[in-house]
């Protein structure tokens, strides 16, 4: 009889261990699929797989360098002096290390425009802060500048990666943080 | 004379359908639980361990920056993106007060999963570490992040602690002294289900690299390679000599292309993987020497021994042990 119900309960266990791996490599696949342009089939899909996937960290595109590798994303800063020339400045600085950090900096850059406005502006407001904190400024502005990637024909004829006009700048506005930064000054981050 | 027995055709076709249905259970299992040498998962556990420890040392460097309340992905922001959703980080519930002694305990359970120590437990714990950090950050994370979750999801299933581990050690030594008789199986079902797991998985991301790289016009022109190259963010050593050949960007570009959406196909083929690993393992150095991201590249290669025979490589580190 025991022997009965264990032989009955692995083959149940066997049938869902079965299931599980099926609806896994069904989940893991169709994540990617359902990146735009995509069917309402493949849509629907992965809405069923979604709180699986979110639970398990693995809702990925893996659309790596695709569809296209275009322009390169920085964020731009400046600090307005007292009858002086601005402090400016811009991230990811290529002088941060470990590269794993300036990657970390990079995709603070070049993911923040994938969120809705809110939070782009929460996470916008945020880099201000800490920039804020870290050169003990009060006022600040952030710009978004786009670097684009020179064309053979260009480097051909003489051109440089970093020549100004591969940069594209767009204003993003100005913080205040006069009402909101200590006398003191912590600064905790120091790599932009 | 004898009469020979006609069957029914109905009967016929539900034999060769039983037969057919048969051999499918018979190689589903085989696929998913033919027992297996866990050795290879202990090194993939080892180089896998090593990166989420080197990964929570380099976070340890900007700690309050970005796991902060107020840092630079501010708590609240956060949340709100995961509002209604399945999301899990024990980060979403820690005050700033303990960032630090929280940080401490996962790299010391990092360290413990590298070596080997308790692993049935630390092995999950990683698991949980990996993807709380990298759901605290959303804004920070890159694919670095989303392979080094895969993995260390797989890992937490299989029995990694049993090859290549301090268990190992202390296992052995325990039997020695005589405080354990048992003796641990040499090959497990979970192991194969994780390798499994493994291959399938960078099967999928390479699938999906591949066919999405196909919606971009640059990778069928072939410049989306020199986009990648002449990307002045990304680039650590200077390529712009390619400007002056540039048959080679391009045809990095389609055998990039092809390589990523054939790997699904080609890497079951026994004479082909060598190569196609091969491939794979140049481009993945490629990317870690001329774009700086090594931990991507070297994490993606880890992945790559869930296809090495584990018989063949036990074979090769005993012959080494007789010669030491």
């Amino acid at each position: 009889m025991i022997a009965g119900l264990k032989k009955l309960l692995c083959k149940v266990g066997y049938a869902v261990l079965s299931l599980w791996l099926a609806f896994h490599v069904f989940a893991v696949f169709i994540s990617p699929a359902a990146m735009p342009p995509a069917s309402p089939l493949l849509e629907d899909g992965y809405r069923l797989a979604l709180p699986y996937n979110e639970a398990l960290f693995l809702n990925h595109g893996y659309h790596y360098f695709a569809p296209d590798p275009g322009a390169s994303t920085l964020i731009g800063w400046e600090i307005p002096g007292a009858g002086e020339a601005p402090a400016v400045g811009r991230f990811p600085n290529v002088s941060i290390r470990p590269r794993l950090l300036y990657h970390r900096y990079f995709m603070l850059a070049e993911n923040v425009w994938a969120f809705d406005d809110e939070i782009q502006q929460d996470m916008l407001k945020a880099y201000a802060r800490q920039l804020a904190e870290q050169f003990r400024a009060d006022r600040i502005s952030l710009s978004r500048i786009s670097h684009v990637p020179s064309s053979i024909m260009r480097l051909q004829a003489g051109g440089k990666l970093d020549d100004p006009e591969t940069y594209q700048k767009d204003v993003l506005g100005a913080f205040d943080f006069s009402a909101e930064l200590d006398a003191s000054g912590s600064s905790v981050a120091r790599n932009f | 004379m004898t009469e020979q027995r006609r069957t029914h055709p109905l009967t016929s076709v539900l034999t060769s359908v039983r037969r057919s249905v048969d051999q499918g259970v018979a190689a589903w299992h085989r696929f998913w639980f033919e027992p297996l040498d866990p050795l290879m998962l202990g090194v993939i556990r080892l180089l896998t361990g090593w990166m989420l420890f080197y990964n929570l040392l380099v976070w340890s460097l900007q700690l309050e920056a970005f796991f902060g309340r107020n840092g630079l992905q501010p708590l609240e922001a956060v949340k709100r993106v995961y509002e209604s959703r399945f999301v899990f980080s024990f980060w979403l519930w820690i005050d700033d007060q303990y960032l630090w002694p929280v940080h401490i305990a996962c790299v010391i359970v990092a360290a413990m999963f590298c070596m080997g120590a308790a692993t049935r437990v630390t092995s999950i714990l990683a698991f949980l570490i990996t993807i709380s950090y990298s759901q605290r950050v959303p804004v920070a994370n890159f694919g670095f992040d989303q392979i080094l979750g895969m993995m260390c999801l797989y890992l937490a299933l299989a029995p990694c602690g049993a090859a290549m581990s301090a268990d190992c050690v202390i296992r052995r030594w325990r039997r020695r002294k005589g405080m354990e008789t048992s003796v641990a199986p040499v090959r497990f079902a979970s192991a194969r289900m994780a390798s499994r797991l493994i291959q399938l998985h960078l099967c999928a991301i390479y699938f999906w690299s591949g066919f999405s790289k196909l919606k971009g016009p640059t990778w069928w022109t072939g410049e989306a390679m020199w986009n990648v190259i002449a990307n002045q963010e990304y680039q650590t050593i200077d390529l712009t000599w390619m400007a002056w050949t540039p048959w080679l960007p391009y045809l990095i570009a389609h055998v990039t292309v092809a390589w990523e959406a054939f790997f699904i196909v080609l890497v079951w083929n026994r004479r082909l993987r060598p190569f196609v690993l091969a491939v794979g393992v140049a481009m993945h150095f490629g990317i870690g020497a001329f774009l700086g991201m090594w931990t991507f590249g070297l994490i993606m290669t880890f992945a790559y021994l869930s296809f090495a025979d584990p018989v063949i490589w036990r074979a090769r580190l005993d012959t080494m042990k007789h010669r030491l």
